[in-house]
């Protein structure tokens, strides 16, 4: 089994904790408060913008034309995604200018961005895996039973294409994952930090936002 | 920019240039210049991707557009490569390692002199090789490649990132690049 699968399977219980968080039953559902949505929204925009700067870094640190080239695709990829959030932000009335990240915003991104400046290419990958993989799982789980306003961004991560990033990124740590146990501890930390960001999008909402009206 | 005139007219308009655009270059000159030209394109896409990483947001679709026209450009390399039958696995010369270490320089400055470092490099990377245009075969497949619209429309959004009031690091990239095409000639 690839050391991607493995690390996958060994963390089941977050990946288990997280399709059943209130916050995505009430995207699976279409129960949660669209305040709520807005400001998880806003945060995963922020989010987002340090991911993409993540994957500037691999790219920069790259050690072989393989790599190279999957880490231009991923940054291809994540550009799409940030473009999309715009969209999203613009019909949720976000003003992604004036979001100021959380504090578990902000705990996410320094880890990823500490990870990706300074540990090389094999701890980024594992940084940054978690978030992919979960996204594509929480995708594919609630795919084709959503309910509505919530679906297009269920169909997003349900998207082939998106999976396709997701094995690419598993390749990349698969080939250049060399410590085992810190990858292990990276990979768990980034799982641990994904469910605090689903549980500060429902613990306070209007704490998170900054100017919000009803989408259309 | 006017005061440093004489040194782009060098960087822009160097006799490796002339020798292109005449078809007079000896045997395996453009070739070895190729091939550390390679290395350079490599080391560039690490600090442009740097320096994307931590660009202002306004900045940001510019250098990733960039960035990953490197990546591009560096398959095109290895294309021509293979249908010119030339080795890249070379080590870089000095001039261009003298380059890496000033582009490792340009990565530890603020965001501002850095991406005129940036904007410095691809323009004279654009008019030299439109002072070398046209040129014979088998220069004219190279020579269009880097002069197309396109990559001027990239120079010129660069432009937009880049102070020329930061004299010291045009300088220093100009001297960098006069050196580069020195060493083509050596």
């Amino acid at each position: 089994m690839s050391l991607a699968q493995t690390l996958w399977n060994e963390n089941a219980d977050l990946a288990a904790a997280a399709l059943e968080h209130p916050f995505v039953l009430g995207i699976g559902d279409g129960s949660l408060p669209r305040e709520a949505f807005a400001a998880y929204i806003a945060q995963d925009a922020f989010f987002l913008d340090g991911f993409a700067r993540a994957y500037a870094l691999a790219l920069a640190h790259s050690p072989d034309r393989e790599s190279r080239d999957s880490f231009a695709e991923l940054l291809t990829g994540v550009r799409e995604e940030l473009r999309l959030h715009d969209r999203y932000a613009a019909r949720w009335g976000i003003d992604l200018e004036r979001v100021q990240p959380t504090q578990t915003t902000s705990a996410y991104l320094d880890f990823l961005l500490d990870r990706a400046s300074l540990a090389g290419v094999g701890l980024t990958c594992a940084a940054m895996t978690p978030c992919m993989r979960l996204y594509a799982h929480l995708g594919h789980s609630l795919a084709g039973r959503t309910a509505e306003p919530y679906t297009e961004w269920v169909q997003t991560y349900a998207d082939p294409a998106f999976r396709q990033l997701v094995a690419t990124l598993e390749q990349l740590l698969d080939q250049h994952a060399t410590d085992v146990h810190d990858t292990q501890t990276t990979y768990r930390r980034a799982m641990e930090l994904e469910l605090a960001f689903f549980d500060e999008a429902l613990a306070d909402p209007r704490s998170n936002m900054t100017t919000t009206r009803p989408p259309d | 920019m006017c005061s440093q005139g004489e040194a782009w007219r060098r960087a822009t308009r160097h006799p490796f240039l002339e020798g292109v655009r005449r078809g007079t270059l000896r045997k395996g000159t453009f070739e070895a210049w190729l091939a550390q030209d390679n290395l350079f394109v490599g080391d560039l896409l690490w600090f442009q991707a740097r320096l994307l990483a931590r660009a202002p947001r306004y900045a940001q679709r510019v250098l990733a557009e960039g960035a990953l026209a490197l990546v591009d450009e560096l398959a095109w390399f290895d294309e021509q490569a293979t249908q010119l039958a030339l080795d890249l696995e070379v080590e870089r010369l000095p001039a261009t390692r003298a380059y890496l270490t000033l582009l490792e320089r340009l990565d530890a400055e603020p965001f501002e002199p850095a991406s005129t470092g940036l904007w410095t490099l691809e323009r004279v990377y654009l008019e030299a090789w439109s002072f070398a245009a046209p040129a014979p075969p088998p220069y004219d497949v190279f020579v269009e490649h880097w002069t197309t619209p396109k990559f001027r429309a990239y120079v010129d959004e660069l432009a937009a990132l880049a102070d020329p009031s930061h004299v010291n690091i045009v300088a220093a990239v100009l001297a960098a690049e006069v050196a580069f095409w020195e060493a083509a000639l050596a």
